[in-house]
């Protein structure tokens, strides 16, 4: 269990630095990755939908598209998409950014002015990455409901208030739960992991590719290893209401 | 008047481990730092280990590293701002400006003395350090060696400690530009700052320094006497270069 408390900043000027690293910090995690979430979420939606309603117009099934976007999309490939996205652009970067800060005596800098590693480097990043990941999957979600629209078009006409109430329909409050708390998690476990390696570096700066290295296998063991575990609740959750 | 209530740090041998090395108890670093004064150790192998015991960094094994006039504030969670590290050459961090970067222990810690706030006493830092403006807003990487080595000269001071510990100071200043350095850590002095600094810049620690560790003795020495064993040639060398200093300090 980790100590929490100990990343969390006590008098003004912390709250103030903690601040303003965790506004960086979500800068580059979060504002910097809504293009990509939007163009992997169009293309995503537009693919599961094209696909789908292909699919389904075989067996007149066309009214059950939303239940499969929210399947596909929500449930499963946005908290895995944004957790790839989060390990391939921010997890490295912070790995490789402590790694360094620890070759260039940055780390015994903050140590030797009394500033808190924990709460000045690490419990912003942590919170940055836990938001960040949480709102890039919901941009995926979106991009992905507008491209899954697309996509549900290109063979015949699908009416827009049809295709937004079928998911709306087939949204229940356990999947809103469980995506927050996948995201979430992922997120937090995926920092952690980076920051770990990160902070492992000895002194050597042949050392920055390795813990770089490290972060993105663990961090990617990690993350599909959570994702696994939150369907694997989810699912058992809905059989055991059936 | 208790003298020993003076003394600002009293080594007594220690010995122990930080996260760079080991300091030996061979070394027998046994010495008293008063308010003001500036001591000087011409090596920087254990020094560097030393300071990283006096800053609480390591482990002490054996011996002491006391304050006994700060002891009314060990109690204080942030005792050891009263401590200053300028580091040799690294330590900036690289994502800051250089202004952010004297700003951050300042702010962190929310200093105040008087109507000085962080900022302000961010502004005298650099200012003492002789950074011009054009620099402040700039990265690390983006400017020359010495503006780096002023910069952390600044920031080991912003915070206004009771004891400064200067890692190879000299290092990255050329020449000409010595009697700056020389000019800002009298200036340190002025403010009753003790200063202990570490190079293999003899020359000008003798120049500056009141005292200096001799290793060879394992002494602390007055610099006077540690030239009476140098002999002549070097007390007229180093009263020239002294002289050098604070007239080139004086006409900058």
């Amino acid at each position: 269990m980790i100590p929490l408390l100990e990343y969390i900043p006590h008098d003004r000027g912390q709250r103030q630095e903690f601040l303003r690293v965790f506004l960086r910090q979500t800068y580059y995690t979060f504002n910097q990755a809504i293009p990509l979430m939007g163009i992997l979420g169009v293309f995503a939606g537009l693919s599961v939908a094209f696909q789908a309603r292909l699919g389904l117009s075989f067996i007149g099934g066309n009214d059950s598209l939303g239940q499969i976007v929210v399947v596909v999309l929500v449930r499963e490939l946005a908290p895995l998409m944004s957790s790839l996205v989060l390990i391939a652009r921010s997890a490295t970067a912070v790995a490789s950014e402590l790694a360094t800060m620890k070759v260039q005596q940055e780390i015994e800098a903050l140590l030797a002015m009394r500033i808190n590693v924990k709460q000045y480097l690490l419990g912003p990043r942590l919170l940055a990455a836990t938001l960040s990941i949480f709102c890039m999957a919901i941009c995926f979600v979106f991009a992905g409901i507008v491209g899954a629209w697309f996509g549900a078009n290109f063979w015949s006409y699908y009416p827009l208030f049809q295709f937004l109430n079928s998911i709306s329909l087939s949204l229940a409050p356990a999947d809103i739960f469980f995506f927050i708390a996948k995201t979430t998690l992922i997120g937090t476990g995926i920092f952690m992991v980076a920051i770990k390696s990160g902070m492992s570096l000895h002194k050597a700066p042949f050392e920055v590719p390795i813990v770089t290295n490290k972060a993105v296998v663990d961090a990617l063991f990690i993350a599909i290893a959570l994702q696994i575990f939150f369907s694997g609740i989810f699912y058992l959750w809905i059989g055991l209401k059936m | 008047m208790d003298r020993t209530q003076d003394v600002i740090v009293d080594v007594r041998s220690p010995a122990g481990t930080c996260h760079i090395g080991t300091l030996t108890a061979e070394t027998n670093f046994n010495f008293q730092v008063r308010p003001g004064q500036i001591v000087g150790f011409l090596e920087a192998r254990n020094s560097t280990f030393l300071f990283r015991l006096i800053l609480g960094l390591g482990t002490l094994s054996t011996g002491t590293i006391d304050f006994p006039s700060l002891d009314h504030l060990r109690k204080n969670e942030n005792f050891y701002i009263n401590f200053g590290l300028a580091q040799r050459e690294k330590g900036l961090l690289s994502n800051l400006n250089i202004l952010e970067n004297v700003e951050l222990p300042a702010r962190y810690h929310n200093i105040k003395v008087g109507e000085l706030g962080p900022d302000e006493l961010t502004h005298k830092a650099l200012r003492e350090a002789i950074i011009p403006e054009n620099f402040w807003n700039l990265r690390p990487d983006h400017i020359p060696w010495e503006i780096k080595k002023r910069t952390i000269l600044a920031r080991a001071v912003v915070c206004l400690p009771k004891i400064v510990l200067l890692e190879d100071p000299t290092n990255m200043f050329r020449w000409e530009k010595l009697p700056e350095l020389f000019h800002w850590i009298k200036l340190q002095q002025t403010e009753k700052r003790a200063t202990l600094l570490c190079t293999e810049n003899i020359p000008f620690a003798l120049s500056i320094c009141d005292s200096v560790w001799n290793a060879e003795t394992q002494k602390l020495e007055t610099v006077d006497q540690y030239l009476e064993e140098k002999g002549t040639e070097w007390s007229t060398f180093i009263t020239q270069m002294r002289k050098q200093l604070e007239v080139s300090c004086v006409s900058t």
